[in-house]
């Protein structure tokens, strides 16, 4: 073949064709395309390979417990991988962690524990607000080499002493523990009384049934646990985009271990949830 | 479903210029997202090739489809 004409465009054409072309700012039939100048196309670093899923990657330390693996299935990403920003490779990046943090309202020279701390970027952000912040992450190969304050730890052990912390985040860690109950446990211990829980994580959006928690189901295990939620913010948006992304990417979301059916099933959505420990 | 054709294969009718791979937005159901895909340097027309459309794009559709 010496070329492909491309036509002037017309409405997308999904699979009628040996193939079609979109028009640089118009919209077919659900898609479009137009230029995009700003941010680098989600590209997961093949040096990074991690598929245990989860922010708290697969253990390597004689603490870590096969209970406590995390699970496979979950939706997001896990924390030794990157979009082709360079960002933590979850739903929302970095963008979503500042929307987070704002709504913890943590505050200069709080201390924070970032629990499923994976290559550090969220840990990095808070530090560079001049909030006390130290990585924990069962993976002790993560953050080998950085100059971010990590102890490895798994979520459920953590090496602090009683209401020792003002904070602690956890994206996408929760939902792929074997024990969510007692890792909530453990971060109240740790929280100072009026301590800030900021978790962003998903959750089922239907009727329950499935192995994602329901936001009633993930306030109860909350409120079970001594916690007050002060906030439950939807972001399923993020999800959406997350996953188009991932697909593009790397063909499916095989590698996160999901299947269309499971997301038909379960409705996931995403939230940023903040708990006070009451 | 045809086979897939080699970017160096694929020339703008329009411009008459090769395609190369650039960055664009993609969007489905109002979410916006990166991508690279073959795209005109000149007037900036994107190629979808079938394989992408009935293997990427569609599995993007039934994972966003809300049942």
């Amino acid at each position: 073949m010496t070329g492909f004409p491309m036509e002037r465009p017309g409405p997308v054409d999904v699979g009628t064709g040996a193939g079609c072309s979109l028009p640089p700012c118009g919209e077919g039939l659900g898609w479009g395309v137009s230029p995009h100048e700003n941010s680098a196309p989600f590209t997961p670093s093949p040096t990074l390979p991690h598929q245990g899923g989860g922010g708290l990657s697969a253990p390597r330390t004689q603490r870590s417990h096969e209970e406590h693996m995390p699970s496979a299935g979950s939706l997001f990403g896990c924390g030794r991988m990157r979009d082709g920003d360079g960002g933590p490779l979850r739903p929302g990046g970095l963008a979503l962690t500042e929307e987070l943090v704002a709504l913890a309202g943590f505050a200069p020279g709080d201390l924070v524990a970032d629990v499923g701390c994976g290559l550090g970027a969220t840990t990095d952000l808070l530090r560079a607000r001049n909030i006390r912040a130290v990585g924990v992450d069962v993976d002790l190969d993560a953050l080998a080499g950085s100059e971010t304050p990590f102890v490895a730890a798994d979520a459920v052990l953590l090496p602090f002493a009683d209401a020792s912390l003002d904070g602690l985040i956890a994206e996408c860690v929760l939902s792929t523990l074997a024990d969510p109950a007692r890792a909530l446990a453990e971060w109240r211990r740790v929280l100072k009384p009026g301590g800030r829980l900021a978790s962003s994580d998903v959750y089922s959006r239907a009727t329950g049934g499935g192995r994602l928690a329901t936001r009633e189901e993930f306030c109860r295990r909350l409120i079970d646990a001594g916690f007050r939620v002060e906030s439950f913010e939807d972001r399923s948006d993020v999800l959406k985009r997350f996953v188009a992304e991932f697909i593009f990417a790397c063909g499916s979301l095989d590698a996160l271990g999901v299947r269309s059916a499971a997301l038909s099933r379960n409705r996931p959505g995403y939230a940023l949830i903040v708990a006070l420990k009451s | 479903m045809t086979e897939p054709v080699a970017i160096s294969n694929l020339v703008c009718a329009a411009c008459d210029r090769p395609l190369e791979m650039g960055k664009v937005e993609a969007t489905y159901l109002g979410q916006r997202f990166p991508v690279e895909l073959p795209r005109c340097p000149n007037c900036g027309f994107v190629y979808i090739s079938e394989e992408l459309a009935l293997g990427r794009m569609l599995k993007v559709e039934q994972a966003l489809e809300d049942k």
